[in-house]
This record gives C-alpha cells, sequence and structure tokens, in this order.
C-alpha cells in the first residue's frame, strides 16, 4: 500500500473513531441534556485526549531520533518527572491555577531537560548520546525523589489526595477552559515539530556527517528537542502523568510508515491521537466511575507494542 | 583473719545472694494491684495488656475516627497522649483542653516505629491496614499493639467494646453500642418495608490537580450503608471500585438522581458553595435533585479540613448522619425528629459536654443541619 494512501486510511480511522466518540458515553438519552453533554462535555474531552495523544507521540518519535535511542520517551529524559515536580509545586506552594500549573510544569521540564544536558557533559563513560540518556535517568530518578518528599510534606487531607489524584492521569473533569488552557502550548511545540520533520532524520546520521550537508545539528537537536518538551509539558499540565504513549507509538509508526521521518511525524500523530481517544473512551465509558487513563494506555500501549514487535511489518 | 571467720562470710554471703534474688523476682511478679486483662481486636488475635494502662497512642493514617470514637470514654483525656495532625478539632478541644499538646506531627501517615517506641506507649491502637508497616515491628519491640477498623456497623461495635477494655469503662462502651443500635434500629424499622426509594447520590467534590471533579463513595462504603438504611436507594452501589470513585456528569446524569447529599471536607469550597453552585448551573438544572431543590450540604461539626467532623464519615456522629439523611430522603416518615436535639442529647451523653459547650457545637454546625 502506497503511504498516502496509509494515512488516508489512518486519517479515516481516527475521523471515524473521534465522531464515534461523541456518541458514546455512560448518558444514553437522545434529549436536550444529551445534547449539552456531548458538545460540553464530551466534545472538550476528545478533542483534549486528541491533543494529548498528538503531542505524547509526535515528542516521543523526534526524541528518539534526536537521541538514536529507541527506548527514549519524554520520561526518560526527565521531561514527564520534572513536569510532574513543577505541577507538584503548585498543588502544595502556590494557587492552583490552570496557567501556573502549565508554566511551572513546562518550566520544570525544561530544567529537567537542561540539567540532563549538563550532566552528560560530566560523565566519563560511553558516547554521547548514551551519557545523555545516563543523565537523564539520574535526573528523572531526583525529580522523582522531589515528588517523593513534595508527598510526604504534603497535607494528608487537602493535598496528598490532589497530588496522588493529579499524578495518576487522566481526563476526567476536562472542561473548554482546560482545553483551551493547553491548547496554545501544545501547538506551538507541535507545529514546530511538523515544520522541522524532513529535517529530524538528519539527526539520525553522525554530526560530522550532518554539518557537511549543511545543518548545525547542535542547534537543530536543540529546537526539536524543546519544542517536544514544551508540547509534552503543556499536555502533562492537565492531564498528568500518562504512560506509553510516547514509545509505543513511535514504535507503531515505524512499523507501518518506515523509518522516514516526514512520514512518521504525522502519522505518529494521527495514531497516537487514535490511541489515546479510544482509551479515554474506555477510562469514561467502561464502568460507572472513571478508570484512570494512565492505567488504560499503559494496559493497551503494552499490548500493542509487544503485538507490534512480535510480528513482520508492514513495510519491511 | 580469726579462724572460723570464713564460714560466717559465706553464709552472709549466701543470705544477701538469696535477698537479692527474692526481690528481683518481687520486681518480676505482678504487685497485688497488678493484673492483666484480655483484649480481641478487629484481626481476631487475643492480646494480653498489663493494667493499669497509661499511656496510650492512636497513630497512623486513618487514624481519626478512632480519636473521634476514643475521646467518648471520659478516662481517654488522661490516657492519650501520642495523637496524628489534624485530630485537635474544636469539638475534641472542649473534651479535651490539652489535646495540641498531645500532637506529635510523625504519628501521621506510616509513623516511624522507633519514635513510637521511645515514647514508651503501654498500648499502641492502629487501624488494621498498619499492621505489618507499624504494628508487627512495635510488637517485636515488646509493645502491645490492639487492632480496630471502625468500618462498618458492625465493626463499630465491636471496636467500641475494644476501646472501652482499654480506656477502662466497659459500662460506657455498653451505653454507646446501646445508642448506636437502637438508633439504627429505630430508623430501619421505618425504611425497610418502604417499596418506593428516591434514588441517593452522595458526592464528594473537589478540585483536584485544578480540575472540578465529583467523587461517590464505593459500594462497600459507610456512606452507601447509610443511604440505603435511611431509605434511599444509593445510586453508588452500582460502582465497582472501592474507596472514592471518580464520577463524570455524564453518568450523575444519566443516573438522573433524585436527592444529592454534598461533602467537600474542605472550607474552600464548602459544601454549602458547591450547593448554590450547582443550583445555579443551567447545566445541572435538568437533573432531578437540582430541579427540586434536593440538593443537602451533610453537616459538619468541627473545622472542616478532613472528614473527621463530617457526619456521612466513619467518625463517632455518623450515627446522627444516618438519622439526618432519613429525614432528608423521607421528611414526612420522619418529621418528628429534631436532628439539632439529637445532637445535643448525643453531645451530652456520648462526649459529656455541658450546655454551654454543647450549644457552641451545635450553632457551629455547618451545612443543612435542619
Amino acid at each position: 500500500m502506497r503511504q498516502s494512501a496509509r494515512f488516508l486510511v489512518l486519517a479515516a480511522v481516527f475521523g471515524a473513531i473521534f465522531i464515534g466518540s461523541l456518541f458514546v458515553g455512560r448518558y444514553s438519552r437522545a434529549d436536550e441534556l444529551g445534547t449539552t453533554i456531548i458538545l460540553k462535555r464530551r466534545l472538550p474531552r476528545i478533542l483534549s485526549a486528541a491533543m494529548l495523544g498528538i503531542a505524547l507521540s509526535i515528542s516521543g518519535t523526534v526524541l528518539q531520533s534526536a537521541f538514536k535511542n529507541p527506548l527514549v520517551g519524554p520520561e526518560i529524559l526527565g521531561v514527564s518527572q520534572g513536569a510532574a515536580f513543577g505541577a507538584a509545586f503548585v498543588i502544595l506552594f502556590l494557587p492552583r491555577d490552570p496557567i501556573t500549573m502549565e508554566a511551572l510544569s513546562t518550566v520544570f521540564g525544561l530544567l529537567a531537560l537542561l540539567a540532563s544536558y549538563a550532566i552528560s557533559s560530566t560523565i566519563r563513560y560511553g558516547g554521547r548520546i548514551l551519557r545523555l540518556v545516563l543523565a537523564g535517568l539520574a535526573i528523572s530518578a531526583m525529580f522523582s525523589g522531589g515528588v517523593g518528599i513534595m508527598k510526604y510534606l504534603a497535607d494528608p487531607y487537602k493535598q496528598l489526595p490532589e497530588l496522588t489524584f493529579w499524578l495518576l492521569g487522566g481526563l476526567s473533569g476536562v472542561t473548554w477552559k482546560d482545553f483551551l488552557y493547553m491548547t496554545p502550548l501544545a501547538l506551538v511545540g507541535i507545529t514546530l515539530l511538523l515544520i522541522a520533520r524532513w529535517r529530524v532524520n538528519l539527526l539520525t546520521l553522525e554530526d560530522d556527517i550532518v554539518v557537511s550537508l549543511g545543518t548545525d545539528p547542535g542547534k537543530l537537536r536543540a529546537l526539536v528537542v524543546t519544542s517536544a518538551v514544551v508540547a509534552t509539558a503543556a499536555v502533562t499540565s492537565v492531564a498528568g502523568i500518562i504512560g506509553w504513549v510516547g514509545l509505543t507509538v513511535p514504535h507503531m509508526t515505524r512499523k507501518i510508515f518506515g523509518a522516514e521521518s516526514s512520514d512518521v511525524i504525522p502519522a505518529s500523530a494521527l495514531l497516537g491521537a487514535t490511541l489515546v481517544v479510544v482509551s479515554d473512551d474506555m477510562a469514561r465509558t467502561v464502568s460507572a466511575s472513571e478508570i484512570p487513563l494512565g492505567i488504560i494506555t499503559s494496559l493497551l500501549g503494552a499490548t500493542l507494542f509487544i503485538f507490534m514487535l512480535s510480528r513482520r511489518g508492514i513495510n519491511e | 583473719m580469726r579462724k572460723g571467720g570464713l564460714p560466717i562470710i559465706i553464709l552472709m554471703l549466701l543470705l544477701a545472694a538469696s535477698l537479692a534474688v527474692y526481690l528481683i523476682w518481687q520486681m518480676k511478679s505482678p504487685t497485688p494491684e497488678e493484673s492483666l486483662i484480655t483484649v480481641t481486636g478487629a484481626l481476631g488475635r487475643t492480646v494480653n495488656i498489663t493494667l493499669p494502662i497509661n499511656r496510650v497512642i492512636i497513630a497512623g493514617k486513618g487514624s481519626w475516627p478512632i480519636v473521634s470514637a476514643a475521646y467518648m470514654f471520659p478516662s481517654a483525656k488522661n490516657l492519650l497522649y501520642g495523637l496524628s495532625e489534624g485530630t485537635d478539632v474544636p469539638l475534641l478541644k472542649m473534651v479535651d483542653p490539652d489535646i495540641e499538646s498531645k500532637i506529635v506531627p510523625t504519628m501521621g501517615g506510616t509513623p516511624n516505629v522507633e519514635e513510637m517506641a521511645a515514647e514508651n506507649p503501654d498500648v499502641v491502637i492502629l487501624k488494621t491496614t498498619l499492621k505489618s508497616d507499624v504494628g508487627d515491628p512495635l510488637e517485636e519491640l515488646g509493645f502491645k499493639v490492639i487492632y480496630v477498623d471502625l468500618e462498618d456497623l458492625n465493626s463499630y461495635m465491636r471496636d467500641i467494646m475494644v476501646l472501652g477494655k482499654i480506656f477502662g469503662d466497659e459500662a460506657k462502651a455498653e451505653t454507646m453500642v446501646k445508642y448506636y443500635n437502637e438508633t439504627y434500629n429505630f430508623v430501619l424499622e421505618r425504611t425497610s418495608t418502604l417499596t418506593e426509594r428516591p434514588k441517593v447520590l452522595l458526592l464528594c467534590y473537589s478540585t483536584k490537580g485544578g480540575k472540578v471533579s465529583f467523587q461517590a463513595p464505593g459500594a462497600g462504603w459507610l456512606q452507601t450503608f447509610m443511604i440505603e438504611a435511611g431509605g434511599g436507594y444509593p445510586l453508588s452501589k452500582e460502582l465497582i471500585g472501592t474507596g472514592w470513585n471518580t464520577i463524570s456528569y455524564e453518568q450523575i446524569a444519566q443516573w438522573n438522581p433524585d436527592i444529592i447529599f454534598l461533602v467537600t471536607y474542605s472550607d474552600e469550597p464548602s459544601a454549602n458553595d458547591v450547593k448554590d453552585m450547582l443550583l445555579q448551573d443551567p447545566d445541572w438544572g435538568s437533573i432531578n435533585a437540582v430541579m427540586n431543590e434536593k440538593v443537602y450540604a451533610v453537616p459538619h461539626d468541627c473545622n472542616n479540613i478532613g472528614a473527621l467532623g463530617s457526619w456521612d464519615a466513619t467518625g463517632s456522629r455518623w450515627i446522627l448522619g444516618l438519622e439526618w439523611m432519613a429525614k432528608k430522603i423521607h421528611p414526612y416518615i420522619f418529621s418528628d425528629i429534631n436532628i439539632a436535639e439529637k445532637a445535643k442529647s448525643f453531645y451530652i451523653e456520648m462526649y459529656g459536654l455541658r450546655d454551654g459547650n454543647t450549644a457552641a457545637v451545635v450553632d457551629g454546625i455547618k451545612g443543612d443541619l435542619q
């Protein structure tokens, strides 16, 4: 099947799932309230789920290319834990408005990335990429410890439940306001990555080859990585930590679309959006109580991951 | 040394040694005043405790229901000294003016065993969930640990008797059990034969993580039991999760409850604030409870931080909450019940408050008492 045909099929599947999701929910009556629910509750939530899927998948895809490591995702470089630390800081010490939450999540996500970069240069072991991944793991663990301290310090009656709830991740209670808060920053990151998609392939080559092709690999890497962090932090500030999407979707996409980043990046956006919308549909409809989205993405993502890796690729 | 002096010295040494052994034995043996009590806690374990009990610690996550029940025993204020943060609420301050000095910050969550041991308690009372993390290590150090649950009617009755033994007041424990049983049976007599049961939903409003969300108690929780006993159909019976379940607005609309009980366990916002918000929100206008203005803020009698003062939670006043719910669900059937008067007599009989303090507590109750 040609790439364009694959794109069309994927876009059609996403479109069908998006529209279908609008009509799937716990409220089943077709009356005035049903219409209100579709417009005021389901639509912003499904759009948020799609945005979440796009941001995490695209970020995962470019980070894997930028660091030439298939295991890299926002969580490996400490970005997710940094963003979680920022959000926990807001819950404990600052007024909890969405903009502060988003700002602090982004700032700490970026700080985690910068710290990973800075520490990687001090490590006297392995190549540059390995050093960065090792530094990222250490920074991730440090921010994770920081979140642990916040949990320890949190007031057990008010702050701790909020912190735990947020760390579980999910889109329960998301409104148009939340969607509008997360969208601008997430869109900036996503748009920059889509614009740079033709060049992301270069990052998989050796740096001196990239230089010989007339591109500064350092600047390009900094641009795509920063964009990925901004997009991830923006959606994380609203949805909390959602695992496996940023790791699974890039691999699935490469199995279907090959390794060309100009194809993989937009395709991973579509596939990621589809996966998260379906997961969130399950989270809000399977039972009367909401199931945390992170649980479903982990189960679904890991299952698909194993399935995809254990069979021959479509493009092989 | 004079000849023959050695046997006398040996004899004196033997006498001294015998005296020493006797004295040590005396110290180790129970004095005539000392005796043992046998307590069987929530885990069915029998623990022998040497009397007198002078120092009792109630610690760990979820210890506030135990504290609120323990203070119904007059001796508690003399025996309790290690309490977790947040338990020094106004009601308990009236019972024990020194309660603030008994708060030990490290007694919350999963308390540090060594710090507890350093306090040298005669008895430590814990929730059953803390057995492996806190109770077992304490017992290895030789301390006496009693577990309680206080999660439902049966465990409440059993655990009050356990507390009665520890606080040396089994007569008061029996009075309390009689009061709880009689009140429960009084409500049940009027509701058990009802065929029309309004759909009732208890919701906890929160803005966790900056997002508005509603949560409902699990099917096995006390609130669900209270609504059913009070003559309603508890919609939370349909929930599969234990603990608090996050519920979407869509699910609430689908259930379309006839009555909503609100809690926030906070003053920011209070349940009354949320009630006003829901009654004015057009999105909620088509839900029966909102349309018919049958949205009620659950009363609470403490500074509303945490659930300690809320009448729906497992603190001692859930029994008042049961009558309050029954009256809200079936106002005509319970029209002869004056909840404020019931509350007054509860505080006097159970906590031993005097009239002035009782009036202050009742006047300070937040929520839709009447």
